[in-house]
């Protein structure tokens, strides 16, 4: 049995008196996609802020790479934001001044990637992903889905071995889609652990593990395996 | 991530706005620099004068004349300044040194080019040794010996009294004090402009500079250089001193120093008798200087905060970005305090640069309102305040950093990605 990349046992997130997530185990181990769905206000991306560090006023446990975020420093949290996992948000938060091609390189940059090599890798990545006549263009004047396409390439740019994808597909065309979901089968087939949040269909059908996220915990609904 | 990437990705898209905000602080520093270069060299021209006057008298052997007739000689007792004679007046009361002083007893005549025209003029010389002028210039520029180019010291009274009527008068440009270093004439001693004497010998010269030494309207130049003049044209008593400038002690009133010096049958009158004048002048525009340079310099750096602190809030989402893929609160603190640091110094240099400028350009008019406000005749020459400039490189950036920190920790301590 591989040691899990993501390790979450008993969560549970308080906002105010509202009881968000409630007492909620999950795993992740390598080269698994997780696929976690839920109507609007479930939590989940709650539990995505949980894994990133974001929110600590939570109770139990998140690990990462056997890490417990809750006891990490600030540098050494920093440090697994950069080498432990990539994430796109739902809202994708790009450096909107920024070109599509730098806000892509920006990872592998902190990874410690020369320059030069950043910035081809990401236009490979992007040309792949269909945007690669917009390269030099500042984010905030792409559309929804280009930025999309971009926030994806950011949180694959920089080989890690944990993924964090929210809503990944919401505003991609069929097209587009296929192409971003090969692209995270690949990376699971190299081993990479993915945890998907989406209410698409089609990215569930990617995922190895389906739960749904219900009054705070989560509830399997099968998977591929 | 390499420092300089960060923080040039960090600027990117803000650039205009970073500009802008440090043209704002130019302009601001760049009118402080000049108010501050103006006021400078206002106190440097007053604080001249005071030198070259202060608390002196100059001793003189007695003399005396009714009209054209000479009677020093029949009723009078023949003194003269030798050696022993200057060290007795520097024994009297309330003197705290003395200085030999050696006029020119022959005619002299000076020749050379001016603003492109040819001049030739009566004149008169005067010798100080080193210690006279030190302030002015090092004992290398006021060595002089025969065969030598002979420094001389123009005296700024005649500076002023040629810009103030000479130059306009006879279609002449104004001259600045820059200008006049350097100028090359001809001095001949033994020989006036009519050229009536046979003895006669020509020295190369070059201003190397203008005081305000004695209220002397002379050209000032090493006591060598008259000693050696004497002696060529068989001159009476060759290089005795023909007065001397007594300096008295702080605290001495002079007053009663030139009494003292006076019984001892010397003829002594007071230099600088403007000094009191100029010192009321010198302490307004002190005032002026430091209140309104400080308020200005403070107002300028006020101003880039404000502007810093705009800029900022409006990178607060970056910044979480950033801070979201694992930059650290150090790298972007010191990514954004380099850039506010960076953008002061440029400010302060290009500022300081303009400042001088507008100082040159409105030294005329300020020369006009000293002139009518104060009534005191002052060549302005506005140069880099150096003092205040490296306070400025040191002090502002630091400054400016500590002011715009309490926004930039509210920026990277702000919430990550969560809404």
């Amino acid at each position: 049995m591989p040691e899990a990349l993501l390790k979450i046992e008993n969560l549970s997130v308080e906002l105010g008196e509202i009881s968000v997530l409630s007492g909620l185990d999950l795993t992740v181990n390598p080269g698994e996609v997780v696929a976690i769905v839920g109507a609007s206000g479930s939590g989940k991306s709650t539990l995505l802020h949980a894994i990133a560090g974001f929110i600590s006023n939570y109770s139990g446990s998140v690990k990462i790479d056997d890490q417990e975020l809750s006891s990490l420093s600030e540098s050494k949290l920093g440090k697994l934001r950069t080498d432990g996992f990539g994430l796109m948000t739902q809202d994708f938060h790009l450096l909107k001044k920024l070109s599509a091609r730098k806000n892509v390189a920006i990872p592998q940059l902190m990874g410690g990637v020369p320059i030069e090599t950043a910035l081809k890798h990401a236009d490979a990545l992007l040309s792949s992903l269909g945007v690669g006549d917009h390269l030099d263009t500042q984010s905030e004047n792409l559309s929804r889905g280009q930025r999309q396409r971009v926030a994806f390439a950011r949180s694959i740019s920089y080989s890690r071995p944990l993924l964090i994808l929210d809503e990944p597909t919401s505003s991609l065309d069929r097209d587009s889609s296929t192409l971003l979901l090969d692209l995270v089968s690949k990376h699971a087939e190299q081993g990479v652990g993915v945890v998907l949040v989406t209410h698409d269909d089609s990215t569930i059908g990617i995922a190895d593990k389906v739960y749904t996220l219900e009054a705070g915990q989560l509830i399997s609904q099968g998977g591929k395996s | 991530m390499r420092f300089s990437v960060l923080i040039s990705w960090l600027s990117s898209g803000y650039r205009t706005e970073i500009i802008k905000a440090t043209i704002g602080a130019m302009v601001a520093i760049a009118i402080t620099v000049s108010i501050a270069a103006l006021g400078e060299s206002a106190r440097t021209a007053i604080t001249d004068q005071l030198l070259g006057g202060g608390d002196s008298l100059r001793v003189r052997p007695p003399s005396l004349s009714v009209g054209p007739i000479e009677l020093t000689g029949s009723l009078l007792p023949d003194r003269s300044l030798n050696e022993s004679a200057i060290a007795d007046i520097g024994e009297i009361h309330g003197v705290h040194d003395v200085l030999p002083e050696l006029w020119s007893r022959f005619p002299v005549s000076l020749r050379g080019e001016l603003a492109g025209s040819n001049m030739v003029s009566d004149g008169a010389m005067l010798g100080v040794p080193f210690r006279s002028i030190e302030g002015d210039l090092t004992p290398d520029e006021w060595s002089w010996e025969p065969g030598d180019v002979v420094p001389v010291l123009a005296p700024r009274s005649l500076m002023v009294a040629y810009n103030g009527g000479f130059a306009a008068a006879n279609g002449m440009p104004r001259l600045r004090e820059q200008a006049v270093h350097g100028i090359s004439f001809t001095i001949i001693g033994g020989r006036n402009s009519q050229g009536r004497l046979d003895e006669r010998r020509r020295l190369q010269a070059q201003v190397v500079g203008l005081t305000s030494y004695g209220d002397a309207l002379a050209a000032i130049v090493p006591i060598e250089v008259i000693q050696w003049l004497d002696s060529e044209l068989g001159v009476d008593n060759p290089g005795e001193a023909t007065s001397v400038i007594a300096r008295v002690e702080p605290g001495i009133n002079p007053e009663e120093v030139q009494q003292l010096i006076q019984q001892e049958g010397w003829g002594a009158e007071p230099l600088g008798g403007v000094a009191k004048e100029l010192s009321v002048a010198l302490k307004s525009v002190e005032f002026g200087v430091q209140v309104g340079g400080g308020i200005l310099a403070f107002s300028a750096l006020m101003l880039l905060i404000q502007f810093y602190g705009v800029l900022l809030r409006e990178r607060n989402e970056d910044l979480r970005i950033m801070r979201s893929m694992g930059a650290s609160k150090w790298s972007l603190g010191s990514a954004l305090s380099f850039e506010v640091a960076t953008a002061t110094i440029m400010a302060v240099l290009v500022g300081s640069a303009f400042g001088l400028g507008i100082a040159n350009l409105g030294a005329d008019l300020a020369t006009s309102v000293i002139s009518d406000r104060l009534g005191v005749d002052l060549i302005l020459s506005p140069t880099l305040p150096f003092g205040f400039l490296s306070l400025m490189i040191v002090a502002a950036p630091l400054f400016v950093v500590l002011g715009a920190m309490p926004t930039i920790r509210r920026s990277l301590n702000g919430s990550l990605l969560t809404r």
